[in-house]
């Protein structure tokens, strides 16, 4: 068994679409929207980045820190596939949360078929993650069909 | 059994997760995606780590870690850097700036060069076209080391097989 995406990505031969203006534009009204309503729960830095680490759209932060957690959560979200593939609990993650002494990282994949992208959301201790997690659920299935 | 971590890094599109599946006896761990970049001309990238394994006798097992070649991804480079025993710089002679580009990973695993072994493999490589092989050994000496750089095809597995070679031989010296 070979653990690349090639095997078994349903998107294997889509070309991926390059970020174009028109998907930057939607994606920060989107990312905009789901930051608003998380208001009160100590949110950081929300980015959108594809899946190979550049930044789409980025939230509350510097430039720096968006192009950072970019290619952080490029990382993370696919080290998270590869350890659900090799421990057989499933082909892809559902989300990842990181949880440190003073706040969280969440990371959840948008599986948008012309251009996987992932969503990552830095936080302090304020925030609920179950509720970050029903928004993002929404925000992801938003950007899933931009 | 003994066990030695060996890191493959290098500019992207040289050959870093193809070396590791030319000669691994396991099917390779690989973090591919995607790529979204154009000017790369190629359909996937790797962006967290790549991972493989060949024996090399009965006693002797290699752990072959892949680094992302991308140095926005250079806090992996920190972290598959721990602990490793050698270090394969893969070069794309194709590139526009293969000195630069070798300059800059002499840099950052300056450290991990200095305290094990290294080779440097210089692939796609042109003969028509400059920099040479030489070019590359005096940038080496420009910063003080001394290390084997050759030209190999890194989806043969005996030209992989002999890079590694390379490394075991400079790891027993130090021994």
């Amino acid at each position: 068994m070979n653990f690349t995406t090639k095997d078994n990505d349903p998107f294997e031969h889509d070309a991926p679409q390059q970020v174009n203006e028109e998907l930057r534009t939607k994606a920060k009204y989107i990312l905009q929207m789901f930051v608003e309503k998380l208001h009160d729960m100590g949110i950081k830095s929300a980015v959108i980045a594809t899946s190979d680490g550049f930044d789409v759209a980025a939230v509350a932060m510097s430039e720096a820190e968006g192009t950072r957690l970019s290619a952080l959560s490029s990382s993370i979200s696919a080290i998270g596939d590869m350890a659900v593939k090799e421990i057989g609990t499933g082909n892809y993650h559902q989300s990842i949360t990181i949880e440190s002494e003073s706040g969280y990282i969440f990371i959840m994949d948008i599986r948008n078929p012309k251009c996987p992208m992932i969503l990552s959301v830095a936080t302090t201790k304020d925030a609920v993650l179950g509720k970050l997690m029903y928004y993002a659920k929404q925000m992801v299935a938003k950007m899933i069909e931009v | 059994m003994i066990e030695h971590k060996i890191l493959f890094t290098g500019t992207v599109g040289a050959g870093k997760t193809t070396a590791i599946q030319s000669v691994s006896e396991i099917p390779v761990v690989c973090t591919d995606v995607l790529n979204s970049d154009p000017s790369l001309g190629k359909e996937m990238t790797t962006v967290a780590l790549d991972y493989g394994e060949v024996s090399l006798a009965r006693t002797e097992r290699l752990r072959l870690y892949g680094t992302p070649g991308q140095e926005r991804f250079s806090f992996m480079w920190k972290v598959l850097a721990q602990g490793a025993l050698g270090l394969v710089i893969l070069i794309d002679h194709t590139q526009p700036e293969p000195l630069a580009d070798l300059e800059t990973y002499l840099k950052y695993f300056r450290e991990l060069i200095q305290s094990t072994a290294c080779v440097v493999v210089i692939s796609k490589m042109d003969e028509s076209r400059l920099p040479a092989i030489k070019d590359f050994t005096e940038l080496m000496q420009k910063h003080h080391m001394v290390y084997p750089v050759v030209a190999a095809d890194v989806r043969k597995r005996e030209q992989v097989l002999w890079i590694l070679d390379l490394l075991l031989v400079q790891m027993e010296a130090r021994l």
